[in-house]
């Protein structure tokens, strides 16, 4: 069982940063990517400035790249639906046999594929720059009732090793003869539980070693306090600022046009 | 001759045995007619969605949805789903919140659950954490079944969903609920839905916990009873919770009406009956020896406190 999570280790101006610094900005890039869905050229600035925080973050443009590139099926999917939807609105940028792909449509598409990445990106660059011990700090300063952070950052910081752990098991079981896509529908479904199973075999072990190492650290018992607590400086304060600017700047020009 | 005489002699015995009997029989075929009429229902509904699919893909090969039975209830009815909607959300997250606070809805009224987060002890905390890891990690790690060829939504990790409730009680809700946002968060899906979708998968696990009363799995009411409402039910309330509030939330979500009730209400609906209906019991039926032999199973941990 690990708990190192998604966060890491850098020395960067992002990781400096107060957490609820971060977390106001990550839902300012959520409220920011939703007044801007129906307008791909407007949520723009907002993906460059997830790019950018990526990059602050130490993590770079490229973990951006290589999430845009897996989410390009579902851009594609995206494009579809919404060019239909808009296919009567707008200049007529292609014709594909039943597919019109007008300007509007292919503007909304990509204001609802930015709807989608934005805070996923957002978020990952939160989760990365921020330790877990800060990250449920943070939380219970936001008002959540300390065991539902603790779980929360629990559950976040385990995620990493229980998808490889997941891996492992089916691996393990493919090299012993399991065939995840034999079958029909009810085969293939009946075909998880020999993955599953051992999933939660190992969860049941887990659940009372990290039972003692929370009891060892009096988790749950009373308010926790904490050694090291952020503190929020002029740093925290002009990044909130350029960040209300930035995005409220982009959700007014969205607005004032629709 | 001899019978007869010994009849006679011991007739009161005989009545008692035979009342015995039939009251033991008598108990025993409710639960077994039950589990028989409720196991077929959710299997059948379950085959139905999948032939049904498959036909409105024969049928209309480019739009599907517009022949899938399921689609056309869910989006021709949507102002009676609407209407179903607002109640299911209302009891819904006023359940949650009861829940998650302490208290519980008994005939007696509000009750002490137990349960309750104020109440939560390191397991209970360790429970829900790893239960949320495991959900989300099984979501994010595992691809989708392909339902027909060219159609990928039935995701077996939602199998647990109810099985967490019904093994690890309220903990195992809320674990359910966070992965199900975590596995939104990392898998791209994230947005204003996702509060619906978060008490949506609470109610997921929530509806066995509460109303199938034998976890076991080894038993004809504990097989019927899941039937009822770790299949059928929970697959109506996920779908009509969820859908409600992308319906009402459509100027923030973005997702126009026919997809809401068209498409994503159907693929709620059939994947959370498909997978409950094949999965679940199977994996129960395993499971549920592990859990109660390891000290964790809800209700022996409340006896304990």
């Amino acid at each position: 069982m690990s708990l190192g999570g998604l966060y890491v280790e850098r020395k960067t101006l992002f990781h400096k940063l107060d957490p609820r610094a971060k977390i106001v900005w990550a839902l300012l890039v959520l409220v920011a990517s939703v007044t801007t869905q129906f307008d791909g050229l407007k949520a723009l600035p907002v993906f460059a400035s997830t790019l950018a925080a990526l990059s602050l973050s130490g993590l770079g443009a490229g973990l951006a790249l290589l999430i845009v590139v897996n989410a390009s099926a579902f851009l594609a999917a995206v494009t579809l639906i919404w060019a239909g939807v808009y296919s009567s609105q707008g200049v007529l940028l292609l014709a594909l046999g039943p597919l019109r792909l007008t300007d509007v449509g292919l503007k909304v598409a990509f204001g609802k594929f930015f709807l989608i990445m934005n805070p996923v990106l957002a978020f990952a660059a939160l989760f990365a720059s921020t330790r877990p011990y800060h990250l449920m700090w943070a939380l219970e300063k936001l008002g959540a009732p300390s065991k539902v952070a603790l779980t929360f950052t629990l559950a976040l910081n385990l995620l990493p090793s229980t998808v490889r752990a997941v891996r492992e098991v089916t691996e393990a079981q493919v090299a012993r003869g399991l065939a995840l896509d034999r079958g029909g529908v009810v085969q293939r479904l009946r075909n998880y539980a020999p993955i599953i199973v051992p999933m939660i075999a190992r969860l049941l072990s887990d659940v009372w070693d990290l039972s003692m190492v929370l009891a060892s650290r009096y988790a749950g018992y009373a308010r926790r306090t904490y050694v090291f607590e952020p503190r929020w400086s002029v740093r925290d304060t002009a990044f909130t600022l350029l960040s209300l600017l930035l995005y409220g700047g982009v959700a007014a020009w969205s607005l004032a046009l629709w | 001759m001899g019978l007869c005489s010994w009849v006679c002699n011991n007739h009161g015995k005989i009545y008692k045995l035979v009342g015995n009997v039939l009251n033991v029989a008598e108990k025993a075929r409710a639960p077994k007619a039950l589990m028989i009429v409720a196991a077929v229902a959710g299997i059948a509904v379950a085959a139905w969605v999948v032939y049904d699919f498959w036909r409105a893909l024969t049928v209309n090969p480019e739009n599907p949805w517009a022949e899938f039975t399921l689609s056309k209830v869910f989006f021709g009815y949507r102002d009676l789903m609407f209407a179903v909607g607002a109640i299911v959300w209302a009891l819904g997250t006023a359940v949650f919140v009861l829940e998650l606070a302490g208290r519980t809805v008994s005939r007696r009224g509000l009750v002490r659950n137990r349960m309750g987060i104020a109440e939560w002890s390191v397991i209970d905390v360790a429970l829900a954490a790893l239960s949320a890891a495991v959900y989300g990690g099984l979501l994010a790690a595992t691809a989708p079944i392909v339902f027909v060829p060219g159609f990928t939504w039935l995701r077996p990790a939602n199998s647990l969903a109810p099985l967490f409730g019904m093994f690890f009680g309220i903990p195992g809700c809320l674990g359910v609920a966070i992965g199900n946002l975590i596995a939104d968060i990392v898998g791209g899906f994230f947005g204003v839905g996702s509060f619906g979708g978060f008490i949506g998968n609470f109610l997921i696990a929530y509806l066995p916990y509460r109303f199938v009363r034998d976890h076991s799995f080894s038993s004809a009411s504990s097989i019927g009873e899941f039937y009822v409402w770790g299949v059928l039910a929970q697959a109506f309330v996920s779908a009509t919770y969820i859908c409600w509030w992308l319906d009402v939330a459509e100027t923030l979500v973005g997702l126009p009406l026919f997809v809401v009730w068209g498409v994503i209400a159907p693929i709620i609906f059939s994947n959370n009956i498909v997978v409950n209906a094949v999965l679940s019991p199977v994996l129960g039926r395993i499971l549920f020896p592990l859990i109660k032999g390891r000290g964790l199973y809800w209700k022996d941990r409340i006896k304990a406190t």
